[in-house]
């Protein structure tokens, strides 16, 4: 053997967290393809008759089995309230680009929009995320956090000790995270297994795109921890700008953006800082996001009682004052919303230049998207 | 792999445990990214397992699951290199935490990692996977003769750290 074919095959240093990750993806994929469907649909059902027996035997008979069912709480088919504001087909013939549908808070409801169409109202809300796929959203209201299917239907809820916030669902859709005061949670995404996971603050969290599922988020304003949550290890504490309000991931999971009023630090999945960006003189970040499918930084600025959001030092938006935007899927088209005016679809790309394609009949104030899903399958 | 096919999840195990860390390690002097590493050589695997009912177990394993992660590494580097924004700068503060190069046997990992992806790409698949070149061929879908030119551009630039190994 060649000296580079030794040295080349020389085993590597072992990495036995990489290696059972891999391997609890390699055996849930062996035991796909071992079982029969038919088999795992029977086991499905048998498991869940007697979780369903377990749980009422147990909830009956004892005090805290009682308090278990107050707190899981689920009642897949319980009637939907109806939103009080009389709704109204969105964009009136207008098509979202790039397709998929967005997720609306309005008057302190949550809704399901689609161009075209009524929207479909789901709960009260504090604050609406879509899971992976865009099939349900979880909904933060209080100290209640509810899954509902996107055509209204109540999945599962829970209750938490205090108000619950920032929740976000991973993007393999196992998983949802939120904050309880000053503590991480885990709620798997079908409701089971409530669990802490530690300390944490600040209004963000920030699932890595891809197979492990890593979490970036504050654990205190000076620490940035990004944690691999199957093992609660720490894969890096690196320190984050000054009053981080907001962590994006690109979509590949390649790169982390951590961003403050006055500082912008991109890093990479070790916690490696790679670009450390400014505040403009006399302004400040107010939000940052990084175009879907690109490592290209959009960034929103506020100036001289301005807001403009430029994508790479090219302006595509400005206003008086701007929401946050919120990416197509497809990365190609955002949605500029200005306080007080309907939100407006503006391409994203040079070559399309910065006119408006199309405002949204969002309603006229106090609305926020915060979501747009999904993309297109090709 | 007849007693994995057969549904012994053991067996499976045994294998999985066998190939990881050359699956692991082709797929990081390929990519040269830790993480993407990671993902792809657990893509490999769950790849392998969904269609482990397919392989011909007349046939050796290995080939089959190296050829599965070659063909990932190679997409995913190419993905990389055509989104790659964070230029050389970033390069250097990865780099900044690797082991000094202190000893040759680093060096020469340090100098197939400088090689552009085309010859890195042969070069592991010829040398670390064992790959003949009709094989490397069919898997990166150029002639014959380009992996032969790209092997041997590869190996000029490697001369000089294969060189200090020698005795």
């Amino acid at each position: 053997m060649s000296d580079l074919a030794r040295i080349l095959r020389e085993p590597p240093p072992p990495d036995p967290p990489a290696e059972e990750r891999a391997w609890r993806l390699a055996r849930a994929a062996y035991a796909r393809r071992a079982t029969p469907a038919r088999r795992r649909r029977r086991d499905a059902l048998l498991a869940a008759a007697v979780a369903v027996l377990a749980l009422g035997l147990v909830g009956t008979l004892t005090p805290a089995g009682g308090t278990v069912i107050r707190l899981i709480d689920v009642r897949p088919d319980a009637p939907v309230p109806t939103p009080p504001r009389a709704s109204r087909p969105v964009g009136r013939g207008a098509t979202l680009p790039g397709g998929g549908r967005l997720l609306v808070l309005s008057g302190g409801w949550a809704s399901v929009v689609r161009a075209g169409a009524a929207p479909q109202g789901l709960a009260r809300a504090d604050e609406a995320t879509f899971s992976a796929f865009g099939h349900y959203v979880a909904v933060a209201r209080g100290r209640r956090l509810t899954v509902y299917a996107v055509d209204g239907r109540r999945v599962w809820s829970l209750t938490e000790a205090s108000r619950v916030r920032a929740i976000r669902w991973s993007p393999d859709g196992l998983r949802i995270a939120y904050r309880v005061g000053a503590t991480l949670r885990l709620v798997d995404g079908n409701g089971e297994q409530p669990t802490t996971l530690g300390r944490a603050t600040g209004a963000t969290l920030a699932w890595r795109p891809g197979r492990a599922p890593v979490l970036a988020y504050l654990r205190a304003p000076d620490v940035l921890a990004l944690t691999d949550v199957s093992t609660g290890a720490d894969i890096a504490r690196p320190r984050p700008p000054a009053a981080t309000t907001t962590l994006a991931w690109t979509t590949d999971g390649r790169r982390l953006l951590a961003a403050g009023p006055h500082v912008l630090q991109v890093l990479s999945p070790s916690g490696i800082p790679l670009r450390r960006r400014r505040a403009p003189v006399g302004g400040e970040l107010i939000g940052a996001s990084f175009v879907p499918g690109t490592h290209r930084v959009a960034l929103l600025t506020r100036r001289r009682g301005a807001d403009v959001l430029a994508v790479e030092g090219r302006t595509v938006a400005f206003a008086p004052r701007l929401a946050a935007p919120v990416w197509s899927p497809d990365g190609d088209w955002l949605l500029a919303g200005a306080h007080g005016r309907p939100w407006r679809l503006v391409p994203a790309h040079p070559a399309a230049g910065t006119r408006p394609a199309a405002a949204l009949a969002l309603g006229e104030r106090g609305v926020t998207v915060s979501g747009w899903c999904c993309r297109r399958r090709r | 792999v007849q007693a994995a096919q057969r549904g012994d999840a053991a067996a499976f195990e045994a294998l999985f445990r066998r190939h990881w860390p050359m699956a692991h390690r082709a797929a990081l002097l390929i990519i040269r990214d830790e993480h993407l590493a990671e993902d792809v050589a657990q893509e490999a695997f769950v790849a392998a397992a969904g269609a482990l009912d397919r392989f011909d177990r007349r046939r050796p394993f290995a080939p089959w699951l190296r050829t599965i992660v070659a063909r990932r590494a190679i997409d995913a580097a190419r993905a990389v290199a055509v989104r790659r924004e964070v230029g050389d700068e970033a390069l250097g503060a990865i780099g900044a935490t690797e082991p000094a190069l202190e000893r040759p046997d680093a060096r020469l990992l340090a100098a197939v990692a400088a090689l552009p992806l085309d010859q890195r790409a042969v070069i592991v698949l010829r040398h670390m996977l064992g790959m003949g070149a009709g094989e490397i061929a069919r898997v990166l879908e150029v002639p014959r003769g380009t992996v032969n030119s790209r092997l041997r551009r590869g190996l000029d630039a490697l001369r000089p750290a294969l060189e200090e190994q020698a005795p």
